[in-house]
């Protein structure tokens, strides 16, 4: 058996980058940069943190001291005074940003507020659209559905109105995400599909399996698990095609306890 | 010449139904430039914002410190990922995984040529 492959968290952080660009620039992404890319360790779109509970892979393991602390936020710079208004707003988002990727989403609720903040005083509104969604994040994190679902869609209306398909589509998984996390699946499931929608363009296809994955998840709730599996299986095609095997294997084992339930449902009713 | 009445309230309608239609497309022109100017002057915006960040991201990326390289790398995954981000700023971008994954890569690629070889 082969030693497991010890990786830091800024290797697993590259990884990502590398998917991402050798996407856009059409090139091929190693197998090995794959495997590292799947260790989910880093901050997630909220859509994404429901699913993001799988073990490393078995081959590929984080280094204990890479792990995150919450010390580590003091290890940020610090902001400075003489700054430009806009410049301290790309800082807020920057330390709010980074606060979540180490799970002290309080901090980074505060420090994506002030970039809201702050954008608007400078009247950048592509920034405030992006510290709100991030401040939505925040929020839902803690638990505030109400003031998440209010920034996200206050991020949705700017960049509808800004075209900024990019923006929208991340902006709905979050939604998507809120009202799943807030038992209101119906609407859930309407974010996801338009997410989908968005991201189907041929230019624009990243994270199409974790949304499919998502969406999975509010049907199975609503009860539509037909269209629960068509969306999971496609996912699975699509989590196979990425060499992202963690989260292959675990939608694997969830269609198959889906099946069980199904088939027991099925059986209860045939033996009344 | 006699020319019909129904002849010359034709052309004179014709001629109204032209200017109309000559004033409309001019209008509907003009707008369109407007339009197209905001457009450029929005996206020009939007550009310098991402350089803005890209020029934030960069030092993150670039530092000693663990914490901030990684929060460097995770702010130019969002960079990446915006529409605003052509081959170039790809090309850019690209400088920064290397640095960090060129060295696992080339473990890798060692280790496979020695399972070859043996």
């Amino acid at each position: 058996m082969n030693e497991p492959l010890h990786v830091t968290r800024q290797q697993v952080a590259a990884a990502k980058l590398r998917v991402v660009l050798d996407r856009k620039l059409g090139r091929a992404t190693p197998e090995l940069v794959w495997r590292i890319a799947s260790v989910r360790l880093r901050w997630t779109p909220a859509a994404e943190l429901h699913v993001a509970t799988s073990e490393p892979s078995a081959k590929v393991e984080m280094l204990p001291e890479q792990s995150a602390q919450s010390e580590e936020v003091a290890d940020l710079p610090a902001e400075s005074p003489e700054l430009e208004p806009q410049n301290q707003a790309a800082w807020h988002l920057a330390k709010a940003l980074h606060l979540i990727v180490l799970e002290d989403y309080r901090q980074g609720l505060e420090h994506a507020l002030r970039a809201v903040d702050l954008y608007r005083s400078v009247n950048v509104v592509d920034g405030e659209a992006d510290a709100l969604e991030v401040s939505g994040l925040a929020a839902a994190h803690l638990g505030n559905y109400g003031a998440a679902r209010s920034d996200c869609q206050a991020a949705l209306d700017i960049y509808r109105q800004r075209f900024n398909q990019v923006g929208e589509a991340s902006d709905l998984r979050a939604l998507g995400y809120i009202e799943y996390r807030s038992d209101r699946y119906r609407e859930s499931v309407g974010y996801y599909n338009q997410a989908l929608d968005l991201r189907q363009s041929p230019d624009n296809t990243e994270n199409l399996a974790t949304i499919l994955d998502a969406l999975g998840r509010s049907l199975v709730a609503l009860g539509q698990h037909g269209a629960a599996r068509d969306a999971w299986h496609e996912a699975l095609r699509l989590y196979r095609a990425h060499g992202r095997n963690d989260d292959a294997e675990r939608l694997q084992r969830e269609l198959e306890e889906l099946d069980i339930r199904d088939n027991a449902d099925h059986g209860s009713k045939t033996g009344e | 010449m006699i020319v019909s009445p129904w002849l010359q309230a034709g052309l004179s309608l014709l001629v109204g139904l032209m200017t109309a239609c000559g004033a409309l497309i001019g209008v509907r022109h003009s707008v369109r430039g407007n339009d197209r100017a905001t457009e450029q002057r929005e996206i020009a915006a939007r550009r310098e914002e991402w350089w803005r960040r890209f020029t934030w991201a960069a030092d993150l990326a670039l530092d000693e410190s663990a914490v901030k390289q990684t929060a460097g790398l995770e702010l130019l995954i969002k960079l990446a990922e915006s529409d605003l981000a052509k081959a170039d700023e790809c090309l850019l971008i690209d400088v920064f995984q290397q640095r960090v994954l060129q060295e696992i890569l080339d473990q890798e690629e060692e280790s496979d040529e020695g399972q070859v070889s043996a």
